[in-house]
């Protein structure tokens, strides 16, 4: 016997369909499942919401590169799609994707899942951060796009209205590499206890621009403006790196909780910091040999 | 607020009712009658759940059974009836890899989908820690799985 205040299991066949379920009746959208299954049933989202399953829907899959360079990835993309993926080299988001849970996590979990749950820790966000990336929602009354630092308001909170669905994640075309480390207790199946994404672009060996965004830091995913701009103009060597690295703490503002206290958070960040902007320096440096 | 739907489990249909959220873990154990999938934690966590959906090693207790309609799922119990699934279950026995067996099944179904992926002998201990990082075991310590993979990755197909 089922309880009645559960929702209805729909499964809409295109995104016209899906943005009108999401728009009629109070609804969860259902991607991979491997956070809402788990939400749903601890009661933190309201069961008597219908379940939209969207995983199936063509418009929200699949990862393509344009004539001039812009990456476009259907948040209904898996972490394992996206991890494995040759359309670009190894990057700070693709590092994420292939750190989210264990094998059986990715084959079901999606971008746009991970993307929406807005942990502070999530594993894609600090990489979509650091590449300016652009969120697109959509809904009946037409689409918006969402610039990764202004989509995460809190843990578990964003800017997307009820009725919106994240559709694509759209990444802009860049010279540059970069780079996501986390910091964990255990290799897998682990939450970031600290991450940093680094995106550097490198000119003549100089670095002509930097980003840097830190994950579980704070009560979102946070640029670290000063840290980047500090390896701007510099060789990369290692007294810059160091001294960026450091400044990381400047946006730092992390809680202390089950997996890592205020102070361990702050010791291990300027760490993680120099060794993600070690990744994305060999990265750049391989893509654009001299 | 059930429906009806047909489940296809390890190559055969089964017309079963269920909630919009009946997990498929319950879905197999008491609607299918195959209790080789275990409860663990319900949270993804422990991977003692874990079956295949169109050959993927998923976490049965983090899907919804209606999610499954129209793909093909398939369990220990099918898995290990004949072929390479067989052929896991007996190096598993042979190297001792089994000890009170709770989260055998799903760590066998975890082999099985990693070797249908990788060639005869082509997992390297880091595929095959990689593929079996969702899956706790608190007996074993690990080494004897590792070696009954090795040995079933190794065996000719």
């Amino acid at each position: 016997m089922s309880e009645p205040d559960v929702g209805s299991y729909r499964r809409p066949d295109n995104l016209a369909e899906a943005l009108t379920m999401l728009d009629r009746r109070p609804a969860s959208v259902l991607a991979g499942g491997t956070d809402l299954v788990v939400l749903r049933a601890d009661g933190t989202v309201d069961r008597a919401h219908d379940i939209v399953d969207i995983k199936g829907l063509s418009e929200l899959r699949g990862i393509s590169r344009d004539a001039d360079g812009t990456l476009t990835i259907g948040a209904a993309t898996t972490l394992r799609e996206l991890a494995r993926t040759t359309v670009v080299p190894p990057n700070a988001i693709t590092d994420g994707a292939a750190l989210v849970g264990g094998w059986q996590t990715r084959v079901r979990g999606t971008i746009g899942g991970n993307i929406c749950r807005a942990s502070p820790a999530g594993d894609t966000l600090p990489g979509i951060l650091a590449a300016h990336a652009q969120l697109e929602l959509a809904s009946t009354t037409g689409t918006r796009l969402v610039p990764a630092h202004a989509f995460f308001t809190g843990p578990g909170r964003t800017v997307r209205e009820p009725n919106e669905l994240l559709t694509r994640v759209i990444v802009p075309a860049s010279r540059g590499a970069s780079a996501y480390l986390r910091f964990t207790y255990r290799r897998a199946m682990d939450l970031a206890v600290v991450g940093v994404a680094v995106h550097l672009e490198i000119e003549n060996g100089r670095c002509v621009a930097a980003r840097v965004a830190l994950g579980a830091a704070a009560a979102t995913p946070v640029p670290a403006p000063e840290a980047a701009d500090a390896l701007v103009g510099t060789e990369l060597d290692e007294p810059s790196v160091a001294a960026a690295a450091q400044l990381v703490l400047n946006t730092a503002t992390p809680i202390d909780d089950g997996r890592g206290s205020r102070a361990h958070r702050r010791t291990v960040l300027p760490v993680l910091a120099k060794r993600a902007i070690g990744i994305a320096l060999e990265r750049a440096r391989e893509g654009h040999p001299r | 607020m059930t429906t009806h739907m047909t489940l296809r489990v390890n190559g055969s249909d089964h017309d079963i009712t269920v909630a919009p959220d009946t997990l498929l873990l319950d879905a197999l154990r008491y609607e299918c009658g195959l209790t080789g999938a275990k409860l663990g934690c319900g949270t993804g966590d422990c991977g003692a759940c874990t079956v295949t959906v169109d050959g993927e090693a998923v976490n049965s207790c983090l899907v919804y059974a209606l999610e499954c309609e129209g793909h093909a799922v398939e369990t220990v119990e099918g898995a290990t009836a004949g072929g390479i699934g067989a052929l896991v279950a007996e190096e598993f026995v042979k190297a001792d890899a089994v000890q009170c067996g709770f989260c055998s099944p799903g760590i066998i179904m975890s082999t099985c989908a990693l070797l249908a992926r990788t060639e005869p002998g082509a997992a390297t201990d880091e595929d095959i820690k990689e593929a079996l990082a969702g899956n706790l075991c608190r007996c074993t310590g690990y080494l004897p799985i590792l070696e009954a993979v090795r040995r079933a990755s190794g065996a000719p197909r």
